[in-house]
């Protein structure tokens, strides 16, 4: 019964992710005229923050066996305190350990879940939630429903805006105690990844390639229009995971990197939903492809259907000469 | 490709399931199977990238579960599963039977041989339907599923789409104009 049911959650154990969850839930707050609660499992550092960055209450679990996350305690934790609250609306953000947890939690409680949901808005009545997520290569938006509560979506990180800080709010921290079980696995040793990538995440251009370009010798074009446009160079998945031309920290798409430049160049990158679904939240899409069918150009802001090898020494040099003069 | 057996489980009943429906349906067959030691998933499918059918199973079955496996070692009992996470690598142990998802990194598949291909048709399958899992009309399909897709539209019209002809030149000063105007591009 969706009376029983109220406030907005939002849960990343990523903070900037979480302050992102905490700008979109404060719209949805105010549209459902509810309150906004920040679920902050592990460490009770940072609990302010959630609450300047929008956050009306915390509730925050600080049992030693949640300083790391690990997706049974989470999804004992997040399961208790979701039965007990009855929240109406919980985002959730879509890391990969979010992306694992969020469905066990939910097939917990018997609810549904919208993977990587693009657009979350209240129906005209205000009753339910409008999920939207993309399918089938990108080509269709597909707007979903929960019938039960609460609403659960997962989101991806750059999507919605963190709102700024505001020092002056106020709200309240509530210490909560969830029953943890012993997880059934065991970490047994981690290594970060080499940091190789450009950072690609927080570049304002990206010249991207993929199978377009025909030898690993060829990136160089590509890293000269780079350049002279002010960029960093990504890829696309089969050129890091198959051919393994650039390391893995710099492919975009799903799985990988999802970036939000200004200024996004996809040279023979024909557009799969792994990908596009990567670069989603750039300002301007430029495509280059010499196939006129690619589905990448429904993806496009000015596209280019000409030979790749013809194509980007010109574009390079022409705007070199523009940005000299 | 290696099986042993298989089972098909297919039922027009299964239409408009989402992926509580689906983990439901696969939680029934495990349960006839009853003998296992380990379940393998892929963590998303390419349609649909939705992440949740592995995790969701594994809950019902109430089995561990070890996502994003790039590679997995038995030991015993036990099962030692390398996991590929965005900034980290991970080594993970868990207790047999287990639930693990694995992204492509995983294997290449191989390619059958003319050997494997005829032994294949000696193999035992099975066709399973609703009825031979015991689900009820309410546990499959559109009307055991939680989330309802309210309608489907093609994406269109969120970018711009305009095409650039011309020659390689003509194109360049085009591109480098409507970027200028666009702002993202600075000229000094």
């Amino acid at each position: 019964m969706q009376e029983e049911n109220h406030g907005v959650w939002i849960f990343s154990e990523v903070p900037k992710l979480a302050f992102e969850l905490l700008g979109k839930g404060s719209l949805l707050a105010k549209a459902l005229r509810s309150e906004l609660v920040a679920i902050s499992i592990g460490s009770a550092e940072g609990n302010e923050d959630y609450i300047k960055h929008g956050a009306d209450k915390v509730l925050t679990a600080t049992d030693p066996a949640l300083a790391n996350f690990h997706v049974d305690t989470y999804t004992d934790a997040l399961s208790e305190l979701a039965s007990e609250h009855k929240p109406d609306v919980i985002l959730i953000g879509a890391t990969r350990n979010g992306l694992e947890l969020a469905p066990r939690f939910a097939e917990r409680l018997k609810i549904g879940c919208v993977t990587e949901a693009t657009r979350i808005e209240p129906d005209a009545d205000k009753r339910y939630l409008l999920m939207d997520r993309l399918t089938l290569g990108g080509n269709l938006v597909e707007t979903h429903v929960s019938r039960v509560r609460p609403q659960i979506a997962t989101v991806a990180r750059g999507l919605f805006s963190a709102l700024p800080a505001d020092d002056s709010r106020k709200g309240q921290v509530v210490k909560v105690e969830p029953k943890i079980k012993d997880p059934s696995t065991k970490l047994l040793e981690k290594k970060p990844k080499e940091a190789k990538g450009v950072g690609l995440a927080d570049a304002s251009v990206i010249v991207s390639f993929g199978r377009g370009i025909r030898k690993k010798e060829d990136i160089v074009m590509v890293e000269q229009l780079a350049d002279a446009v002010g960029g960093v160079i990504g890829c696309s998945r089969p050129i890091a995971e198959d051919l393994h031309w650039l390391p893995e920290e710099q492919y975009i798409g799903l799985s990988g990197q999802k970036v939000s430049p200004r200024l996004y160049f996809a040279c023979g990158i024909s557009g799969q939903i792994q990908h596009l679904t990567g670069i989603r939240n750039s300002k301007i899409i430029i495509s280059v492809n010499n196939d006129p069918k690619a589905p990448i150009f429904e993806f496009t802001d000015y596209g280019i259907v000409a030979d790749l090898y013809q194509i980007l020494p010109v574009l390079t040099e022409t705007i070199k000469q523009l940005r000299k003069s | 490709m290696g099986a042993d057996e298989a089972i098909l489980i297919t039922d027009p009943r299964f239409e408009g399931s989402d992926s509580h429906a689906v983990a439901n349906a696969l939680a029934a067959a495990v349960t006839k199977i009853l003998d296992y030691d380990l379940i393998i998933c892929g963590a998303y499918s390419e349609d649909l990238f939705a992440f949740q059918t592995g995790p969701r199973l594994a809950e019902i079955c109430n089995l561990p579960q070890i996502t994003y496996a790039t590679k997995i070692t038995l030991d015993g009992t036990k099962i030692v599963v390398e996991r590929d996470l965005e900034t980290e690598r991970q080594v993970v142990e868990g207790k047999l039977p287990c639930l693990v998802t694995v992204v492509r990194e995983i294997n290449e598949p191989r390619l059958p041989t003319l050997m494997s291909i005829m032994a294949a048709s000696k193999k035992p399958t099975a066709t399973w339907n609703a009825a031979d899992l015991s689900l009820g009309e309410d546990e499959l399909g559109f009307n055991g599923s939680l989330i309802e897709v309210l309608r489907s539209t093609v994406v269109s019209g969120e970018r711009k789409r305009i095409m650039l002809e011309g020659d390689s030149k003509e194109i360049s000063l085009k591109l480098a104009k409507a970027l200028q105007q666009e702002g993202v591009l600075k000229v000094t």
